[in-house]
């Protein structure tokens, strides 16, 4: 679906090329595909989300969207990919919830009816039907993000963007983002490319990127990427708990793989313990 | 500080009533015009029509007295002042003297009809704020301006940063005191009466909003142009807005209210 080739890119021309912000990056971005893609700060991760929506124009390399090449997107490529920022009250334009989930598509300049129609459909399956005509600075953090999702989603766009997009939402908040991400993944094919720095969320993704000064270092599945402790601790994150416990079971001969969530490594558990019994 | 920001923007109060129904450029042509009968002429006679037209207003569109006493609070002190000096300073039989000043009926009457006529225009402006969405008073607002786009000048891009403005409202007064509980914590004293510590204090305060106002500019910036806006192109509406029979009878009497205040 998107396809990005020895893309380089700097925000002043005369830098040299070892010191650009992204350096030679390739990698390719399948239907319904989930990638986090983590690194530290300034490794270029919100840089590249900007090249793969248009915002930015490659200073070398290109952006391919279904075999058509694109480094800056006209207006029609506009609705197949979505970026969710950090702060979703800088997202949010209008005075009550159905507006703004309607801005886009005013925008597009989409028929009365049909906007209508997609409207309503977008906040019904996000369960914000409710909330329709609520003003928009009195929702809650975890509700303003899932707007500023609906707003994106309603576009049907096929890529969505989440840049930090949870960071500074609780945890309750965190699993509505988490839980409407998944949604979109299974019931509507929507690629998601999630920049984060939580453990948690990678584990929810189906591959890992890791950037490093501007260069892909890692790029493979998250039960790879979990294994592998010198990658990990290269960005700083600890072994997922359930991760560390499974590898200990594992040691002790209790289990034979490694369980990512809680729910894994208790059904691995109770499958042992019946098999043995 | 910025306590009294709601008052500035006024609230909308989303209820179900004839007045909040009507063609936001309808209420916005009405309160121009009885704002301007209101101020290009005035007595008696005309004080007591304005204010027939407004209580009867509010009852219809079931907003409390209480709500406009509130939005009176911040401005009581400009009313008092600018009733008080009416009552000395104008010429007349005088009924009680104090020193140089002197209180005459007329007075009197100049300073009960001033004070009301400012209470009216201000009743005026919050009915219609209070009755119209934000999103509906810059729609109204930018195409009454549409005839100016004409003579090339920037409307769409006027009604934009006016709606921006009024949805960011709220959100920088949140901002605004966040800074200034951060600087509490950092030692700052907002209740210190000396004015250099006033200075500072505000200064403490704006600073980092202007920082943060040109981040969350960049971010809208961001938002907008994934989500398809380009200034000047077309677009279309979720909700057009209509003209009714009962807009038309609300217009055509207003205008003959006003009309009626030059011959009274």
């Amino acid at each position: 679906m998107l396809k990005l080739n020895d893309v380089y890119f700097n925000y002043h021309n005369d830098t040299p090329r070892e010191l650009q912000v992204l350096r030679g990056v390739s990698l390719s971005l399948g239907e319904g595909e989930y990638i986090s893609l983590v690194g530290n700060n300034g490794s270029g991760k919100s840089t590249l989300a900007k090249i793969i929506c248009g915002l930015l124009k490659p200073s070398e390399g290109t952006v391919i969207w279904s075999s058509e090449e694109s480094n800056r997107l006209i207006p029609g490529h506009r609705t197949r990919v979505g970026l969710i920022l950090q702060n979703p009250d800088n997202q949010i334009f209008s005075g009550t919830v159905e507006e703004d989930v309607a801005f886009g598509l005013e925008n597009l300049q989409t028929p009365l009816v049909e906007m209508k129609r997609k409207v309503e459909d977008t906040l019904r399956s996000l369960h914000l039907w409710d909330k329709k005509d609520h003003p928009t600075h009195l929702l809650s953090g975890g509700e303003k993000q899932k707007l500023a999702i609906a707003s994106i989603v309603v576009m049907e766009p096929e890529c969505l963007i989440l840049d930090e997009a949870t960071v500074s939402l609780d945890y309750r908040s965190k699993e509505q983002v988490l839980e409407t991400i998944m949604f979109l993944k299974k019931t509507k094919r929507v690629a998601i490319i999630q920049i984060t720095s939580s453990i948690d969320e990678v584990i929810s993704s189906e591959r890992v990127i890791l950037l490093d000064k501007g260069k892909i270092l890692y790029d493979d599945q998250v039960s790879s990427f979990l294994k592998d402790s010198e990658i990990m601790d290269l960005i700083g994150f600890d072994m997922p708990a359930y991760v560390s416990i499974s590898q200990e079971l594992i040691g002790r001969g209790l289990i034979k793989e490694v369980c990512y969530t809680r729910e894994e490594l208790a059904d691995r558990l109770l499958w042992e313990y019946q098999y043995r019994t | 500080m910025f306590q009294n920001y709601k008052n500035l923007s006024g609230y909308y109060l989303s209820l179900n009533s004839v007045i909040h129904k009507l063609n936001p450029q309808v209420k916005l042509i009405c309160m121009i015009l009885l704002m301007s009968g209101l101020l290009i002429n005035y007595n008696l006679v005309i004080i007591l029509m304005y204010s027939l037209v407004l209580l009867p207003a509010y009852q219809i569109a079931k907003i409390p007295l209480t709500v406009l006493y509130n939005s009176f609070k911040p401005l009581i002190w400009i009313i008092f002042f600018s009733s008080v000096a009416h009552l000395f300073t104008t010429p007349g039989e005088p009924l009680l003297s104090i020193g140089f000043l002197s209180l005459t009926v007329e007075g009197i009457q100049k300073s009960l009809i001033l004070s009301t006529r400012l209470i009216l225009i201000i009743g005026f402006t919050m009915l219609t704020s209070l009755t119209t969405s934000p999103v509906n008073l810059v729609e109204a607002i930018s195409s009454l301006l549409k005839p100016f786009s004409w003579l090339r000048l920037p409307v769409n891009q006027f009604s934009l940063m006016l709606s921006l403005s009024l949805r960011f409202l709220p959100v920088i007064y949140e901002e605004a005191e966040r800074i200034k509980k951060s600087q509490v914590a950092r030692g700052a004293n907002f209740s210190s009466w000396s004015l250099k510590s006033k200075v500072n204090n505000v200064v403490s305060i704006i600073i980092p909003m202007i920082y943060s106002a040109i981040i969350r500019a960049d971010d809208l910036a961001i938002a907008m142009e994934i989500r398809g806006f380009k200034i000047g192109e077309k677009r279309t509406r979720l909700k057009e807005t209509r003209f009714n029979f009962i807009d038309l009878v609300i217009l055509i009497l207003t205008i003959i209210i006003f009309i009626i205040t030059f011959f009274l």
